[in-house]
Formats: C-alpha cells, structure tokens, sequence
C-alpha cells in the first residue's frame, strides 16, 4: 500500500514504464508505450525499435513486412482495397489495415475513385477498388485501363460526358485472372495484418508470458513488484 | 531427370494450400514465440515449439477434412 502511495507521488513525466523479461526476470524499458504502439502500427517492428528492442523489432519488422509483400505480389498487387459498397464490402481491408503505413494508399485511392475527380490519386490504379458496373470514371483513367488492362476493351465504357461509365464487373476479372492466387494474397496480407496486432500489444505492454518466478510460484500472494504494477497492460 | 520447374508445378498443382500455407506457419510461429519472450535463444526455441503445435493442429484439421471428405 505504502509503494502505491510513493509512486503516486512521482510526477508522470519521471516514471519509467517497464515490463519484466520472462525469459530472465530483467526489466524491458517500454519508455511511451503507446506512441511504441502507434510507431509499430505505422511499420509492423518499429515500435520495438523505439523502445530499443532492437533484435526483436528488426526481426518483426523483415518478418511480418516479407509476409505482406508476398501477399501483394500473390495477388499482383490488387488484393488490398479499400471498398465500402453495398455489393463489395471489403471486410478483409479491416485486418489488413493493422499493417499500417503499407495500406493507407488504398485509402486514398479509394476516396479519390468516389470523389470528384473519380480517378485514383496514383493513376496506376495500385490499390484502387475495382469498377463496379455503372461507376463513372474519368475519361483519363479509362484510356489508361484500356491501354494497360488486358481484360478491358474500350467498349467496356460508355460515353458519359464528362466521364465514362463502366459496364462490366472488374472484381470478376480479377478472379478470372489470378484465380486462387487472389485468395491467397488476400490471406497472406490479412495474416500479416492481424500478426501485427500482436506485435503491438508486445510493444505497448511487453511479453505476455508471465514471469519464471511467477510460474514457479502459484502461492504468489499477488503483491507485483513495480515493475509489474508499471505495465500499462497490468490494470488497476 | 526431371526438371526442378516441373517438378515444382506439379507440387504446386497438387497441395498448393499445404504449400502456401507453411510461410505462414513460420511467421506466426515467430510472431507468437516474440509476443511470449524476449531474449533471442528463447525466441528461437519457442518459435520451433509453436510450429510443432500448429503443424500438429492444422494437419489434424486437414487429416479430419480429407477423411470426413471420403466418407461423404
């Protein structure tokens, strides 16, 4: 009770937040944990790199980013997309957006499809939701998905000035095209997304195994050391 | 002898998710041996345990599906 009273009385700024190894009962400096957490859902290990963590979060980092990048290449780039439409709900966007930095474009391009310009931002089309029949697309987005899909045709479009509308399924093309690979890029990405999860709680709260001592000692009458009682995941 | 691509093919024709799926093991393996622990030889040790387990588990499951697909 008496060390709850003194670490009230430390102002917030002076107190170090660490969690407890459970491999060596050191103590893991977690400094801010939750901008730890903020950085590692930016980049899938950054979080750790902050915190000094520098093995685990470098390893993180090539592990869940090599799993992502798989997962675009499976799918040629196309199975990450940002869709709220009532017949296209992207739900997988929801995982795979835990990967942070990596899927923010697909955000932006879907925003940039549905608003005035109605074209991506990046005229590429990388991340961008596929056309739905109906959708009105910018004359110059639809000369370029003439030119470079080899699934569109220009009768794919009808004239509406100033846009062109779309009057086929693109979402069927891509199955068509990439056949099992669409679902397994979906997978890949969608794993590294939710892998990522994890490696954020690690860098906002530290390990979740509990102490050697801890699992040693199952008459522990509770009272955490401070370490312990300064994890942010411990609770009240 | 048949060439490496072939032989790939083939392999790739017949379990392609069996195949696909083993990257996957290993990151998540890792992933939850990192959340875990922190010194890297306990890293490494617990990522060989979680394979075993999801291997174990995953080709259960895959066991049960192949065999309940048979008997149907």
């Amino acid at each position: 009770m008496g060390k709850r009273k003194e670490r009230a009385a430390v102002p917030p700024s002076s107190r170090r937040i660490v969690a407890v190894s459970p491999d060596d009962g050191s103590a893991i400096a977690l400094r801010q944990p939750e901008l730890a957490a903020v950085l590692g859902w930016l980049l899938p290990g950054l979080g750790h790199l902050y915190q000094g963590r520098t093995w685990k979060g470098a390893i993180s980092m090539g592990v869940v980013t090599t799993i992502f990048l798989a997962g675009l290449w499976l799918g040629s780039g196309r199975v990450v997309y940002a869709s709220w439409r009532s017949d296209d709900t992207r739900w997988w966007f929801v995982p795979q957006a835990a990967i942070g930095a990596a899927a923010i474009p697909a955000v932006v391009q879907s925003l940039a499809v549905n608003g005035r310009s109605r074209e991506p931002f990046w005229l590429s089309g990388w991340m961008a939701p596929p056309l739905h029949d109906g959708q009105l697309v910018s004359r110059r987005y639809a000369e370029r998905l003439v030119r470079t899909d080899p699934y569109l045709e220009d009768g794919d479009f009808f004239d509406r000035p100033p846009y062109r509308q779309f009057r086929a399924d693109q979402i069927s093309m891509w199955h068509h095209e990439l056949g099992r690979f669409f679902e397994l890029g979906t997978l890949y990405t969608v794993v590294a997304g939710m892998l990522n999860l994890l490696l954020i709680y690690d860098a906002w709260a530290g390990p979740m195994h509990p102490p050697k001592d801890k699992q040693a000692d199952p008459a522990d009458d509770g009272d955490d050391d401070e370490a312990v009682a300064d994890n942010p995941a411990a609770g009240p | 002898m048949i060439p490496s691509v072939l032989l790939f093919s083939l392999l790739l024709e017949r379990v392609p998710m069996l195949l696909f799926s083993l990257p996957l093991i290993a990151a998540a393996s890792f992933v939850f041996a990192a959340t875990h622990h922190e010194s890297p030889p306990a890293i490494w040790g617990a990522t060989v345990e979680w394979t075993i387990w999801l291997v174990g588990i995953l080709g259960v499951v895959l066991l049960a599906v192949i065999l309940f697909g048979r008997l149907a």
